[in-house]
């Protein structure tokens, strides 16, 4: 399939959708991925099977506009991502600014951890009973033991 | 006019065959406004990429959903293939096709029988499930399985089709045909389903245009859009082929063009049977997905869905991520809501033939 990937900074977004509604897209979908620098967003647009892509890097505490005022029908995806990822998506349309509430979910924003993330072992908590309270902390075998252990 | 109140609507409901909730805010019988809310059945499915290696990913990704699965199976293997460059021999293409053909008339049919029992139509639904038997029965010779087919993998598929079995499918569908003419002349022309489907949830196609309508949905307000017509792989460009659309834009025209596609989807399976090419019906893999990205299209019985996959040279992907063919009708749905009367919400809710698993996946 005939794909290009247009990379583009966050203030140049609006712009570059507009053109894309007045040159007769169609907006097919808005991609998030966690990468380490913050968030990466694809937005896909369709002409005649030719899918055009622009590609922009949100910071961590960063956040993005909506695009609803051009593809009223984004909110679905905007949505998605402010709740599945926690990325603050501004000025959603107001009708269709769910406010956190699209997705029903029992742990918020369970997509906004980097994917493959290494935490140090040490500071891995399973919770092993946690209907009696009980914890335990995950130590590295080569860890030294501390005073509490001895 | 009489004061707003606000009527929950699912997530269990009659005739909802998977759990979506909406707060359908009403002004007497008419509705105001739709807020519609997912994630009953948010399973995290693109997020296992990360744990799950690429190939054995495929049967993940067919279990996104029960009704669509070959497609979803077929989507992520041709985004790897994609992505790595992978030439898929012309048989297995053809077996592809007829597979996510044999799929689309028995979502088709899961949908006809669904729709009828919404209007209250049971012998109707049983008429048109009972059909849909005949379709099972065909998968479950083909592949082993009823509902998740698992014959897909990347690189072409796991099984071949005997010539023996392959016209017992075409003789079987001659069949099968004959008895569609029947559900089709019973839906089309009866009295009670057009005066609960003729004109409710209409979509101009101006409107199909700008809410990014896809599927059946938007092919019956005008909007000749099907992925099958683009370089989607399959068979569809040597055999031809042509969307069915309508002009109408309600509940009815919905209903039409899918009973319209049972008939579009048996002449591309007895089309692939007859030009089936000899050969191969796999190639190997080698290697782990480069560090690249890459998107593909697959057109399901519910519309287009768009599969996107990142690779880092490892074994495991790095991001798998679908867009489905709800998930881009759920706009439209929110509109077609606004105005209608409440005893019309189950039958437009309907019409869109929403799949809420493959929507959260």
């Amino acid at each position: 399939m005939k794909q290009q990937l247009i990379p583009i900074q966050i203030p140049d977004l609006l712009g570059r959708v507009a053109q894309y509604k007045k040159d007769g897209y169609r907006m097919v979908q808005i991609l998030c991925t966690r990468v380490p620098e913050g968030y990466e967003l694809t937005y896909s647009f369709d002409k005649d099977c030719v899918l055009e892509n622009l590609r922009l890097i949100v910071p961590e505490e960063g956040s993005v506009m909506s695009v609803t005022s051009q593809y009223w029908y984004a909110f679905v995806w905007e949505n998605e991502i402010h709740d599945l990822f926690g990325l603050n998506v501004e000025f959603i349309a107001p009708e269709v600014d769910y406010g956190g509430k699209f997705f029903h979910l029992a742990k918020p924003m369970p997509w906004h951890e980097l994917a493959n993330a290494k935490q140090p072992a040490s500071a891995v908590k399973v919770n092993l009973r946690s209907g009696l309270g009980i914890d335990a902390s995950v130590k590295p075998a080569s860890a030294k033991p501390t005073e509490g252990d001895k | 006019m009489g004061k707003s109140t606000v009527v929950p609507f699912g997530p269990q409901h009659p005739v909802l065959p998977e759990p979506i909730h909406l707060d359908l805010e009403l002004q007497d019988e008419k509705v105001v406004k739709a807020i519609p809310s997912i994630g009953y059945i948010h399973r995290g499915l693109e997020k296992l990429v990360e744990k799950r290696g690429f190939q054995e990913y495929v049967y993940i990704a067919e279990r996104v959903c029960g009704i669509c699965s070959f497609g979803h199976g077929w989507g992520y293997s041709k985004a790897i293939e994609g992505l790595m460059e992978i030439e898929v021999p012309r048989r297995a293409e053809y077996l592809r096709t007829i597979w996510h053909e044999l799929s689309r008339l028995h979502s088709h049919l899961l949908w006809v029988g669904l729709g009828a029992d919404a209007l209250g139509f049971e012998s109707l639904f049983m008429h048109a499930w009972r059909l849909r038997e005949t379709i099972l029965d065909m998968i479950e010779q083909t592949t082993g399985g009823r509902v998740i087919f698992s014959v897909c993998k990347v690189g072409g598929v796991r099984r071949d089709i005997s010539d023996h079995d392959l016209k017992e499918i075409v003789s079987r569908l001659e069949k099968l045909k004959k008895e569609i003419d029947g559900l089709t002349a019973l839906i089309l022309n009866d009295e009670t389903i057009h005066a609960r489907l003729k004109g409710v949830g209409t979509v101009s196609f101006e409107d199909a245009k700008a809410l990014g309508c896809v599927g059946p949905t938007a092919r019956a307000s005008g909007v000749p859009l099907d992925y099958r017509c683009g370089d989607e792989g399959g068979a569809y460009k040597e055999l031809g082929f042509k969307p069915v659309t309508d002009t109408a834009g309600d509940c009815f025209a919905r209903c039409k063009v899918r009973l319209l596609e049972l008939y579009q989807a048996i002449d591309l399976i007895k089309g692939c049977v007859e030009n089936m090419p000899a050969g191969e019906i796999a190639v190997p893999v080698k290697g782990f997905p480069p560090a690249a990205e890459y998107f593909t299209r697959v057109e399901q019985p519910r519309g287009e869905a768009v599969y996107y996959v990142k690779g880092n040279k490892t074994k495991n992907l790095e991001r798998f991520r679908l867009r489905t063919p709800t998930n881009a009708n759920l706009a439209v749905l929110v509109k077609m809501l606004q105005g209608c009367d409440l005893a019309d919400v189950p039958n437009i809710i309907l019409t869109i033939d929403p799949c809420i698993s493959c929507c959260e996946r």
